[in-house]
């Protein structure tokens, strides 16, 4: 490509001064090339300009516009929680504490569902924990009265102890003891140190008992003095029933 | 909504001034891909990217902000991806372009007689460096000064550009005035 022509677009484009503008004007008059190019880029200019239009297109603007919506919702969002994070840290953390103590507050001093299971369970932590193999009921349920105080149960004969636990979960004593039957099927004895005398489980009431299901298990549970005690067993509730009336001393 | 925050605000803004210059875009990113679907791609893009920095626009000259935008991303993604196809690489220094050998000046009656899409089909042929330059320039408007800032090269380089591109045009031009006997071959 000559010179030429790239002084000639210059000069279409106004990228010219004056002396450099009027030297192109001059050389037109005198070369017919440079005449010639002149007329064309002209041309090419106009011709490009004119034919070559925008380009609508309705649906990718839609696109677009959707888009920019889309982020600017995930911005706001990420403003906000950014902006907000103590409040909504301390939020989360009310409606923590407010949930715990509406709770306990609903519940009274009486025990729940949720530390019932727990300690029937085994999930809550034991302090002592004694292998009783070599022990006979009586010498189990004599242990377990004393670690409960105020209430007595009776052993049954034909139980055999296994193991105890005693231990405390969210401020209440407990012991849970694992028997045996004379057929070898095992059942838990559970007693939870519990003032209020208010047994908050779900549970069909028979009686003074009630009975229900914890963690896969039939329960009867039942409140005497300051404890609330609970038979657990994967026989059924007629079965644990009968054990919970052998073994209540108040019976 | 009752109450406007400064973000809807913000987003109204440029809403509006993305809808003012859509076409041109859209316009712009065909001419330099060449292919709709790659175009509505870097439209999109494009548009993301502006309202992500638009916090950061200086409010001056939208369409030459986002048309910097558009050819920035297109330089840095879309020539890149095209380009590991069959695309030769294209040497700014060794293009052939079509040399006219006609002194024959063109007159009105081409420019009357040529259809949108042959105008559109010459400028497609045109080598893409070159292409950019002219459609920055014939269609977009843009001076020397602002091209050379949305391709981030020297103002030297788009004169060369220019002129170049337009001589490609020429060449192209000139073979369809002669097909339709517009003009006589020397």
């Amino acid at each position: 490509m000559s010179d030429s022509t790239e002084r000639i677009c210059r000069l279409i484009d106004g990228d010219t001064d004056a002396n450099e503008g009027a030297a192109i004007h001059q050389e037109r008059q005198s070369n017919p090339d440079v005449e010639a190019t002149y007329h064309w880029m002209l041309f090419v200019k106009q011709v490009v300009s004119t034919k070559c239009t925008p380009k609508e297109n309705d649906p990718l603007l839609a696109t677009c516009m959707e888009r920019i919506a889309a982020i600017e919702k995930s911005k706001r969002t990420e403003t906000f929680v950014t902006r907000h994070a103590w409040a909504l840290t301390g939020a989360l953390a009310v409606v923590i504490v407010g949930g715990t103590l509406a709770q306990r507050s609903f519940q009274g001093q009486g025990l729940g569902d949720t530390q019932v299971a727990s300690i029937v369970g085994g999930a809550a932590p034991a302090r002592n924990t004694q292998d009783l193999d070599s022990i006979r009921a009586a010498d189990a349920f004599r242990q377990l009265n004393q670690s409960l105080g105020s209430v007595h149960i009776s052993p049954a004969e034909e139980l055999r102890a296994v193991s105890m636990e005693k231990g405390a979960f969210e401020g209440r004593a407990f012991a849970r003891l694992v028997v045996r039957d004379s057929q070898g099927e095992q059942f838990y004895i559970v007693a939870i140190e519990n003032a209020s005398g208010k047994l908050n489980v779900a549970g069909k009431k028979q009686g003074r008992y009630t009975i229900g299901q914890m963690n896969g298990l039939n329960t009867v549970s039942w409140c005497n003095g300051g404890v609330s005690l609970v038979v657990a067993g994967d026989s059924t509730p007629n079965r644990l029933v009968e054990l919970a009336d052998s073994i209540r001393a108040d019976h | 909504m009752l109450f406007r925050t400064g973000r809807d605000r913000l987003r109204d803004r440029f809403e509006r001034e993305f809808k003012a210059v859509f076409p041109s875009l859209n316009g712009t990113a065909l001419r330099l891909t060449r292919d709709s679907d790659d175009a509505a791609d870097l439209v999109q893009e494009a548009a993301v990217r502006a309202f992500d920095a638009f916090e950061r626009f200086d409010g001056q000259n939208f369409k030459a902000w986002m048309l910097r935008i558009l050819t920035n991303l297109y330089i840095n993604k879309y020539r890149q991806r095209q380009r590991t196809g069959n695309q030769p690489s294209l040497d700014e220094e060794t293009m052939d372009e079509p040399v006219a050998a006609l002194t024959e000046i063109p007159d009105q009656q081409i420019l009357a007689n040529l259809l949108e899409d042959e105008v559109e089909a010459a400028l497609a042929a045109v080598p893409e460096i070159f292409r950019t330059a002219v459609v920055l320039s014939d269609i977009e408007g843009a001076s020397y000064d602002e091209i050379a800032e949305m391709l981030e090269i020297p103002v030297g380089t788009v004169r060369s550009r220019i002129a170049r591109g337009r001589a490609h045009l020429r060449g192209s031009l000139e073979r369809f005035a002669i097909e339709r006997g517009y003009l006589r071959q020397d």
